[in-house]
């Protein structure tokens, strides 16, 4: 199993970094005149000009640029960024802790209020709340990320004026105390929370609930009720246990899912993590940046994945050990 | 007609049918006897050659391979649920390029014969009950004149009433197609006075064959004794019905 | 009530008409700079300009043919392609190693990271991006059209035609192909939406075509300028491209939501003692009706202690839905009448609590359904409220060793599972017990085995039982009395002992 796993994340990865490396030395004319020759793309000035010919080291052969590029990218080194001017190692290093404290806070709190929510649904199903709370999840699951996003800034800081519009932390704060940076960067982190919590809740709670349902529906559930088995017992026994099953799974999903969220709210936001950081680098072509932050991100994403498919068969006894379900009778 | 000859089969490590050996003569209805597990279905897919044998062979006196039919366990499964029946019946027939005409005439006739409104062929599979739809089952089945229908356990979805009129049907067909039947089943009961040959199957081997009549009244092999006891346990203790 | 689930099927139509011929009416050139900057809407800007002096209202409508051409576009390619891989990977196993090894390589590929990349080195134009998001959004749809048709191929119609000389392509068409209407429709719907939102986003992070106005780009220009945010020109500058996003996006996304039938409301229900049953198990002048048609009419009988009744009937008479009213299962909308164990109806809001599995137990038609997959057999036997050692002596007396206790129910057969169940029924000594089917699904020595140790304990224990069953030589040999349940009345049937 485990092998099975590694074998398909690894392959997807090392595809992800082959297509990072031909991509721009396969366009017709190589990377830079490519992109000058496009009526579409952006404007490239003279100084990114001549970054990029030393970046790409187009001089030299594929097989010297192709180890380079390796070498590279098992040591951490991405190269300088074109416009920070720095490297992109510590780039990266300096903007991460902000998208993890986002993406962490909204990974709790979704999980916690999808499960709640789902549970409470499909125990309730058929009742009114039960129909019109998922009709509102799933109109909340519909939006994308910006968009939710937007709204709520909007409303909360346009028109309310309750939250800050835009970054991580008030400058030139008149404050020493660490409680008062605290608070700071918790007001400043509450809209994005939200919105990453907004995005990810309705997935997790739709699967909770349709889960709870099935499992209600399902003949051992009757005969539990039959038995006379008490109202507490059944709910958190035998139904809680049984649906709660593929959570682990979504869950992992759900964190993948949420670092891309991250590249739009942190731009709507203009919340220096880095999601932030590759939609500059993307927009600007500040490739070295690109390029990190491309691994760091289909690293993390491609890990949670892999988490999840390996963990499920783990959970359920009826999998594990390979013993199969028995069907004589 | 069929000889089968020192059959094996087996499923990865699983060996589901040992050294299974028998003949069905022309216009013979034999019944194969076993539990679940004991091997019949893989012995019809054989048969049917959606299989092939890990060993052994099976061989056709004649080439009658192709006049051989198959009537599925579930009537429920066995129609496609957004045809008609009429359109079901008809597709055996018109696939073979038969005129559209002749084809619905022969129908006609198949459906008089077994006693089915002809309303029915204007209906979808879910508007049939069970045991319609295994009957015009069996109507689809012979409008390609087998000379050897296998029936798979046709009837275990059903009452025992429903069950005795669709064997009676069988058999009746049976004579006036010249045909013969292997007929698949875990109830002895229901064949009791049609089948010509039976075959008892335990765990994949043929433990004892004979005369229908030989073997329900005198059972050699322990397992056929076990099997026919528990079978007629409850018939023999039955209390008679004031009227 | 009814008419809120049209809304966005009308809502669609609307934007459809828009986006095809709003643009030959709009009054000004989307990307004309022509106005000034900034001004309020007037009858001559609608919703007035954006800060590069462009007419809103103008890009609006040019905007909601660039969102449904894309979605469209990327529906229709990625729906066609679904079919036709699906059906290949389903129907030849060839063919499906190699359509189901790229889905999975696919399926994992972070979507968004790579079109980024992709967009930042070719620039992203309109073409590239529905080329990329058509070849990206195959996998999981495949999976689902692959997996019904390898259903599809075992069932038996399709066995069936291809016995009658059906060929590969007319089995596909005529067999297979209508089965995936309902999975088209839902994949085509998704895809279109999740097309627009991905341009949409795209285009609002700066990376979309420069050559089209899309409500994306509108966004992206009017988050450029963050003062339009200090006075009110936020109002028609971002307000009116988000609402239609997300008009567009809930309609599509309740397209296919269905009016869920309204149910019963719980009725109070007023209880009158049956006379002369105060220590039986009576069912009195019972009738039970789904949706209007009548299951069983006023039927009454009793069941003594110590009995054993058997109901009999054939499939699909309402043998199973008696079961169910009788062990108080059915909601009160649909059945009238009473039914009481020793004078206690089972239409009392405590019955469940105060009478499950003391006064009365169930034994369930398929043993194997009826344990939780994931508690082992012990904690199911413990949670009716027995000791561990009422619980090994339970599994004892019907053959079993208590190993089994330990297990899960996967793994043990059919039999041992069966006769746990049986162990389970009898362990707090009920005065009742239902039997609904118990044998329908076993062999016939296992099925005679365990008849024989249900009519054993029921004896031994001095139990009632109703035993349900289509099995007429099992309830004849049996029962002390058998009814019969034909055209919705149940009719008792006279027997001797021989």
């Amino acid at each position: 199993m485990i092998k099975k796993v590694v074998s398909l994340y690894g392959f997807v990865f090392v595809l992800l970094i082959l297509l990072n490396f031909f991509l721009p030395r396969l366009m017709p004319g190589g990377p830079i005149e490519y992109l000058e020759g496009l009526d579409s793309g952006p404007v490239l000035t003279e100084e990114q000009k001549q970054m990029m010919k030393e970046y790409y080291q187009l001089d030299d052969s594929l097989g010297e640029q192709f180890l380079n590029y390796i070498q590279g990218m098992l040591t951490f080194d991405f190269g300088n960024s074109f416009i920070h001017k720095q490297p992109v190692t510590e780039l990266v290093f300096d903007h991460l802790p902000y998208t993890l404290w986002i993406v962490g806070i909204s990974t709790v709190f979704s999980l916690a209020l999808g499960i709640l929510l789902g549970l409470w649904s499909g125990w309730f199903h058929h009742k009114h709340g039960d129909r019109r709370l998922m009709l509102t999840m799933m109109a909340l699951g519909a939006l994308p990320e910006f968009l939710v996003g937007m709204i709520l800034l909007l409303i909360f800081s346009v028109y309310l004026g309750y939250f800050p519009m835009s970054g991580a932390s008030t400058p030139f704060l008149n404050t020493d105390s660490w409680w008062g940076v605290m608070v700071d960067s918790i007001h400043h982190a509450t809209l994005p929370i939200i919105s990453l919590t907004i995005i990810s809740v309705s997935s997790t709670y739709l699967l909770v609930r349709n889960e709870t349902i099935q499992v209600i529906a399902s003949p051992f559930i009757e005969f539990a009720r039959m038995k006379g088995i008490k109202h507490n017992r059944l709910l958190y026994r035998h139904i809680f246990k049984n649906a709660l099953l593929p959570i682990f799974t979504l869950m992992m999903i759900r964190i993948g899912a949420l670092f891309t969220g991250a590249i739009f709210i942190e731009a709507l936001f203009s919340y220096p993590g880095i999601g932030k950081l590759l939609k500059e680098a993307v927009l600007s072509r500040d490739y070295p940046l690109m390029h990190g932050l491309f691994f760091v991100f289909s690293a993390l994403i491609l890990f949670f994945n892999a988490l999840a498919d390996y963990l499920y068969p783990k959970l359920d006894p009826r999998v594990k050990g390979g013993t199969k379900v028995a069907k004589d009778l | 007609m069929l000889e089968v000859r020192n059959l094996c089969k087996s499923f990865g490590n699983h060996l589901v049918l040992k050294d299974v050996s028998f003949d069905i003569r022309n216009e013979e209805f034999v019944c194969l006897l076993g539990e679940s597990g004991s091997g019949k279905s893989t012995i019809a897919e054989l048969l049917m050659g959606l299989n092939k044998p890990t060993q052994g062979e099976i061989s056709w006196t004649s080439d009658k391979k192709n006049g051989m039919q198959y009537i599925y366990q579930n009537p429920d499964r066995s129609f496609n649920p957004f045809w008609t029946m009429k359109q079901s019946l008809m597709e055996p027939l018109l696939l073979k390029k038969h005129p559209k005409k002749d084809a619905l005439e022969k129908i006609t006739a198949m459906m008089d014969k077994a006693g089915l409104p002809l309303e029915l062929l204007k209906k979808k599979p879910s508007q049939c009950s069970g045991g319609q739809k295994q009957r015009m089952g069996i109507i689809r089945a012979l409008l390609c004149n087998p000379s050897l229908l296998i029936a798979d356990e046709i009837t275990s979805a059903l009452d025992p009433q429903t069950e005795q009129m669709i064997i009676h049907f069988l058999k009746e067909l049976q004579s006036s197609y010249q045909m013969s039947v292997l007929y698949i089943t875990h109830r002895i009961q229901a064949i009791e006075d049609v089948a010509d040959r039976v075959l008892i199957l335990e765990n994949g081997c043929i433990v004892e064959s004979g005369q229908t009549k030989e073997v329900l009244q005198k059972p050699k092999h322990p397992y056929t004794k076990r099997l026919l006891d528990a079978c007629l346990y409850f018939e023999k203790r039955k209390k008679k019905k004031v009227v | 009530m009814q008419k809120i689930y049209k809304l966005p099927a009308i809502i669609i139509v609307l934007f459809l008409i828009v986006a095809f011929i709003g643009p030959a009416f709009v009054p000004y050139d989307p990307f004309s700079y022509d106005a000034a900057a900034y001004l309020e809407p007037s009858a001559e800007h609608w919703l007035g300009t954006s800060q590069l002096g462009q007419d809103i209202f103008s890009q609006l409508i040019y905007g909601t043919r660039t969102s449904l051409l894309i979605g469209i576009s990327i529906a229709a390619c990625s729906t066609f392609l679904v079919v036709v891989l699906g059906l290949l990977a389903g129907y030849f196993s060839l063919a499906d190693k190699v359509i189901n090894g790229v889905a999975n390589i696919l399926l994992v590929l972070p979507d968004l990271l790579l079109i980024l990349l992709i967009v930042a080195f070719t620039g992203g134009g309109i073409e590239q991006l529905i080329i990329i998001l058509s070849l990206l959004s195959w996998p999981a749809y495949m999976r689902i059209v692959r997996s019904v048709v390898l259903t599809l191929k075992e069932r038996d119609f399709v066995k069936a035609s291809q016995s009658f000389g059906g060929n590969h392509f007319y089995i596909l068409r005529a067999h297979i192909l209508p089965h995936l209407r309902p999975i088209v429709k839902t994949k085509f719907i998704l895809t279109c939406k999740s097309a627009i939102l991905t341009e949409a986003g795209l285009a609002f992070l700066g990376l979309g075509d420069p050559n089209v106005v899309s409500w994306g780009s509108m966004l992206n220009v009017a988050f450029s300028q963050p003062t339009i945010f200090l006075d009110s020109s936020w109002v028609w500058i971002v307000l009116p491209p988000v609402i239609l996003l997300a008009v567009l996006t809930l309609s599509l996304t309740f397209l296919l939501e269905e009016k869920q039938p309204s149910k019963v409301r719980m009725k109070k229900v007023e209880i009158h003692p049956i006379q002369g049953a105060e220590k039986d198990l009576s069912v009195h002048q019972v009738n039970i009706s789904f949706d209007k048609k009548a299951i069983v009419n006023d039927v009454s009988f009793q069941v003594k202690r110590g009995e054993i009744v058997s109901l009999i009937g054939p499939s699909g008479s309402g043998k199973t839905t008696m079961a169910r009213a009788m062990y108080g299962l059915l909601p009160a909308g649909v059945w009238s009448g009473d039914i009481q164990y020793d004078g206690h109806s089972v239409k009392n809001q405590d019955f469940a609590n105060r009478h499950y599995w003391k006064t009365c137990a169930f034994i369930y038609q398929d043993a194997r359904s009826a344990f939780n997959p994931l508690l082992k057999l012990k904690e199911q036997f413990l949670e009716v409220g027995v000791t561990m050692e009422q619980a090994i002596q339970a599994v004892e007396e019907v053959s079993l060793s208590k190993d089994i206790l330990d297990k899960f129910p996967h793994e043990c057969s059919g039999g041992m599972l069966s006769r746990a169940l049986i162990a389970l029924a009898f362990i707090n000594k009920p005065d009742f017990i239902i039997a609904d089917e118990p044998t329908s699904a076993l062999d016939p020595i296992l099925k005679k085995e365990i008849v024989q140790l249900l009519v054993e304990k029921v004896r031994a224990y001095n139990v009632s039982l109703l035993f349900i069953t289509h099995d007429l030589d099992v309830a004849y040999a049996i029962s002390d009395r058998v009814l019969s349940i034909e055209n919705q009345h149940v009719e008792e049937e006279k027997l001797c002992h021989a």
